[in-house]
């Protein structure tokens, strides 16, 4: 059907919805409402796996601070500050537990946006080398069948 | 129908927002920016060519359109509301129906299992099979056929009718006469403009314009990322020559 046929049967008139269609573009119009979009991200892995790097580097550099202090080598009991006095009373613990885990988090983070940048890597390549060995097979077969 | 009554019909919608907008959207992949700030639209109904050479970023921009490619700028509506970021399940849930280049169909699976693939929008799969058969009865001599042992064209109607299954508002269609004989381009612009006039909104991606000037309302040329040109399609296709060669 050419386009001049299509708007002779749609009355002369200029392209636009088949009345037929509002309900459908009405359908299509709360449909997509819902899907909420937040705006995201290009490429929300890399930001991902780059946050959980930063943060595994952070949490790791705070372990390891607190970790001196617990030794004594940072700061000096009998500070009026609060930061030294936590540590002077050997609190330093609290900073070694919360780089860990701050170091635990961003690995994590890390781990799951490494994973799925390359399993989709992955899953992308054996799509394309299932089709090629598909194609293979498909023209061996016509080859065959011509001689 | 009367103009009248098509008139009436569309008062009670309210004025309509394009089916599709793209606005100064910028996108590529990894740190390499394929499009640098596509206008684009396609209203209610609408058939848009989207003509221009290899690397113009046509495939990209209908990835950005499918939720595949997130822009890294701009704006993608749809019905006038806001889809950056959003997933391409859900856009194609909505109603947003992609068939890629190359077609997308399985090759190792039958035509009837490809078809049953569109049953997860929760169609029934009589009705897919009744529908696809109506519009193509060559897929029906086919059913039990491997895919990938059709021929294009026949491919090409498979992966059309599986997207069709899911009752889409808004198709998007990259390079549909991609490989094939014109005879057979000729057959599916036919049905493509038969969806066309059933009211389904299409952006069609192309390099050449010839296949597509029949079913066309507007057409637009891509150059370099960026949207050059957008018009009748006989005054666009008549430029398509030259701004292919002068690169603007």
């Amino acid at each position: 059907m050419t386009k001049s046929n299509r708007q002779q049967e749609a009355g002369g008139s200029e392209a636009g919805p088949d009345p037929g269609l509002a309900p459908r573009l009405q359908e299509f119009e709360s449909a997509v409402r819902e899907i909420g979009a937040t705006g995201g991200r290009a490429n929300p892995e890399r930001t991902g796996a780059r946050l959980g790097l930063t943060l595994l580097v952070a949490g790791s550099l705070v372990a390891l601070a607190g970790m001196l202090w617990r030794r004594g080598d940072i700061g000096a009991s009998g500070a009026n500050d609060l930061l030294t006095e936590i540590v002077s009373a050997g609190n330093g613990a609290i900073f070694v537990a919360l780089g860990l885990a701050i170091a635990l988090v961003g690995g994590l983070v890390w781990l799951r946006n490494s994973l799925t940048r390359y399993l989709r890597h992955w899953l992308i390549r054996l799509i394309y080398e299932d089709r090629a060995n598909t194609d293979r097979i498909v023209e061996e077969l016509r080859r065959k069948r011509h001689e | 129908m009367t103009r009248g009554d098509a008139d009436s019909s569309r008062a009670r919608v309210g004025p309509v927002a394009p089916v599709l907008e793209l606005h100064g959207v910028r996108a590529g992949y990894g740190q390499i920016e394929v499009l640098h700030g596509v206008d684009l639209s396609v209203a209610a109904g609408e058939v848009l060519a989207l003509f221009g050479p290899n690397g113009a970023g046509k495939t990209t921009t209908l990835g950005v359109c499918s939720g595949q490619i997130r822009p890294s700028a701009g704006s993608v509506r749809l019905m006038g509301t806001m889809v950056n970021g959003a997933r391409p399940h859900a856009l194609a849930r909505a109603g947003v129906c992609l068939i890629p280049e190359g077609r997308g169909i399985f090759p190792n699976l039958t035509v009837r299992e490809n078809l049953r693939m569109a049953t997860y929008s929760g169609v029934a799969y009589a009705r897919v099979e009744e529908r696809a058969f109506e519009q193509f009865p060559r897929l029906a001599e086919r059913r039990t056929q491997l895919a990938g042992t059709l021929s294009g064209g026949e491919q090409q109607m498979l992966a059309i009718s599986r997207g069709l299954a899911t009752d889409p508002a808004l198709l998007l269609l990259d390079e549909l006469s991609m490989g094939l004989a014109p005879m057979i381009v000729a057959e599916l612009y036919e049905r493509v403009g038969e969806m066309a006039a059933a009211g389904l909104s299409i952006l069609i991606v192309e390099q050449f314009a010839q296949s597509v000037l029949g079913v066309a309302d507007r057409a637009a040329v891509m150059l370099g990322g960026r949207v050059q040109q957008v018009g009748e399609p006989e005054s666009i296709a008549a430029a398509l020559g030259g701004a292919y060669l002068d690169g603007h």
